[in-house]
């Protein structure tokens, strides 16, 4: 298999404080990388400094076998890039958004015509490309956001949370069109806050936690290493009067997280545990309003790794 | 950079008001200069305060209202009368004015010899200067207004999208320096050309040497503009404007200024509106390109500097990672 991204202790700060410290991965040609991550992890730094738009402090970075520093234009001509925000021109109509973007590689004018075409096709927008996109739904204009940086066929696509509150129908054919688009050969790493879409896309999946690569296997593996197990969730009312680490005590128990009023518990599969984990409680004067259990997912690796739900 | 200029010119359809001045309201207001130029011609309006005989001879620049008693003091603020001009026993006269020094002597040396002091040829301000003046202000301050694609690209986050192309930001630069340009350049020059070809208007100068003239003045508004939106990320417009008309009042675009304060001189010097109008009156008075080649140098200088201080700072931003 062909690398088509290789990061070396790649490092990047903001201040005082360190954005990216010191990650290193490499994608193969044809993956889709689900990367998954809190609130100011280092998703978009990463994300900025591969698409060649934020220098790093340290770290080698080669992408399709171009240095970032050294050959960053012959880089910017192979990647497409979906920025979280909705980057298009409401003024013009949509073929002239997705012609003009393409048309910054330099194609010629019949090459250029096929490519808006394709492009717009891909994600269902041929039938409104005359249109503008102040008349489209936040859906469409998410649509029309990805043939923008899709259109002059990139090896790597870099997608920057690209379904963000969008209606379930777009969602959908957005998915559809990266599976397409990876047919078509092409590495995609996909960053978004939405398990399911990692889950049903990913071929491998990193979790990022401040500004370091916590976890990086595939989802299958990932919960079977990480997320083993059930985790309990209790709404409590006073945590203060007990000791997470008596919580710990309790044979079976893999993690405990507090997060607001929420308290996970998370124990091996096997064990009965949580006669214990009430018992402790109600010893301690703690009440909770409610309990849920739920079995192992990626959405509990994810919490076992990073002492947070993914929206946080 | 030929998709990053069309990209321009197609958007601009939707931005109504800033195609309404460029298209309408500027030609308008340069067909108002160049009408009003027409009527620049320096006058005093005295109020000659006499109860004797005397005689004063006739002249166009010299509008004498004879009267026995002097005018209220107000009149010389509110610009009623230039002057009040009093006789003594003597026959000797009395110039009492708000005006400088120098129209204090020309009116106190017409009143004595019945003749207005010769203007050296090079200081007179000629209508095309007058004109320019005008085109000048009212081109940095569209100049803006033209270039707004450039923070609207930066706040809608186009601008970084183009960045992650193989188009580089001073590629994107050039562009809507030449989208501004064109922008500022077409309708002016059109103006001025039609006003004097079809209404039969004194331009001051040449259709060719006008041309040339409008290059130095639009490619000064353009990089002032594209600075101004490479430094600032709110209030461009407001801010531009206001340095661009404390700055023209300075340099004597609207009027011929000579400030008392040495400080004030000083400053005025430097701004690059002064050179273009001393550059445009001395072409205006037909002299050789030696005599502006000075003033001329110095525009270019300004406008080089503009220009790449607004590349450096857009890089700088790049670097840190603000778009």
């Amino acid at each position: 298999m062909d690398t088509i991204v290789s990061v070396s202790n790649l490092e990047k700060s903001y201040h005082s404080k360190k954005a990216v410290a010191g990650i290193s991965f490499s994608i193969q040609k044809g993956e889709i990388i689900g990367l998954l991550g809190p609130n100011g992890a280092g998703k978009s730094t990463t994300i900025n400094i591969l698409a060649t738009v934020l220098s790093p402090d340290h770290g080698e970075v080669q992408i399709l076998g171009y240095d970032l520093i050294r050959e960053a234009k012959s880089i910017k001509k192979e990647i497409g890039i979906v920025p979280q925000d909705i980057a298009i021109f409401e003024e013009i109509t949509a073929e002239q958004n997705v012609r003009f973007f393409a048309g910054l590689y330099g194609f010629k004018r019949n090459k250029l015509n096929e490519l808006v075409q394709e492009a717009l096709e891909l994600v269902g927008l041929y039938d409104k490309k005359d249109d503008k996109p102040r008349t489209f739904s936040g859906g469409m204009k998410r649509r029309l956001n990805i043939a923008c940086a899709i259109a002059h066929q990139p090896k790597l696509i870099i997608m920057d949370e690209p379904t963000v509150g969008i209606d379930p129908q777009s969602r959908n054919h957005i998915l559809n069109s990266i599976k397409t688009l990876r047919q078509n050969g092409a590495t995609i790493i996909y960053s978004t806050h939405y398990m399911e879409e990692v889950e049903s896309l990913s071929d491998r999946i990193m979790i990022m936690n401040e500004g370091r690569i916590i976890a990086e296997d595939t989802k299958e593996n990932l919960i079977q290493n990480i997320g083993n197990g059930i985790t309990y969730t209790f709404k409590i009312n006073n945590f203060n009067q007990i000791n997470k680490n008596e919580i710990f005590q309790i044979h079976g128990v893999t993690n405990v997280q507090l997060t607001g009023k929420d308290l996970f518990i998370t124990s091996e599969k096997n064990k009965d545990t949580l006669h214990s984990i009430v018992s402790l409680l109600l010893d301690n004067g703690c009440s909770f309003e409610k309990m849920t259990s739920k079995e192992a997912s990626l959405e509990t690796a994810f919490l076992d790794l990073t002492g947070r739900s993914l929206r946080d | 950079m030929l998709s990053l200029i069309k990209n321009k010119f197609l958007r601009i359809p939707e931005k109504l008001h800033i195609l309404i001045i460029a298209v309408i309201v500027m030609p308008l207001f340069i067909g108002a200069a160049i009408f009003f130029s027409g009527h620049f011609m320096t006058s005093y309006k005295i109020a000659f305060i006499t109860d004797q005989a005397v005689s004063i001879p006739e002249n166009e620049a010299m509008r004498i209202n004879k009267m026995n008693e002097a005018p209220t003091a107000s009149s010389l603020a509110m610009g009623e009368y230039n002057a009040f001009v009093e006789t003594n026993k003597n026959g000797e006269f009395t110039v009492t004015t708000l005006n400088d020094e120098s129209d204090k002597k020309a009116i106190q040396t017409f009143f004595e010899t019945g003749k207005l002091p010769e203007i050296n040829k090079t200081e007179q301000r000629g209508t095309g200067t007058n004109i320019l003046g005008f085109v000048l202000v009212v081109a940095l301050m569209q100049g803006v207004a033209l270039t707004t694609f450039y923070p609207d690209d930066r706040n809608n986050a186009t601008f970084k999208r183009i960045l992650t192309s193989p188009a580089e930001s001073k590629q994107y630069l050039a562009a809507q320096g030449i989208f501004t340009f064109i922008g500022l350049y077409v309708p002016t020059f059109t103006a001025i050309a039609i006003t004097k070809i079809i209404f039969g208007a004194e331009i001051g100068f040449g259709l060719g040497t006008l041309a040339i003239l409008l290059v130095i003045l639009t490619s000064l508004a353009t990089a002032f503009s594209l600075f101004m939106a490479s430094i600032m990320n709110r209030n461009i417009s407001l801010a531009t404007s206001g340095i661009s008309i404390v700055t023209c009042i300075m340099a004597g675009c609207f009027f011929s200024f000579t400030g008392d304060s040495e400080v004030l001189d000083v400053i005025s010097n430097i701004l690059p509106q002064k050179a273009f109008m001393a550059m445009s009156q001395t072409v205006e008075n037909g002299a050789s390109f030696q005599e502006f080649a000075g003033a001329l140098s110095y525009i270019f200088l300004w406008i080089i500097v503009l220009g790449v201080a607004g590349n450096v700072v857009t890089k700088r931003k790049i670097k840190k990672g603000v778009y």
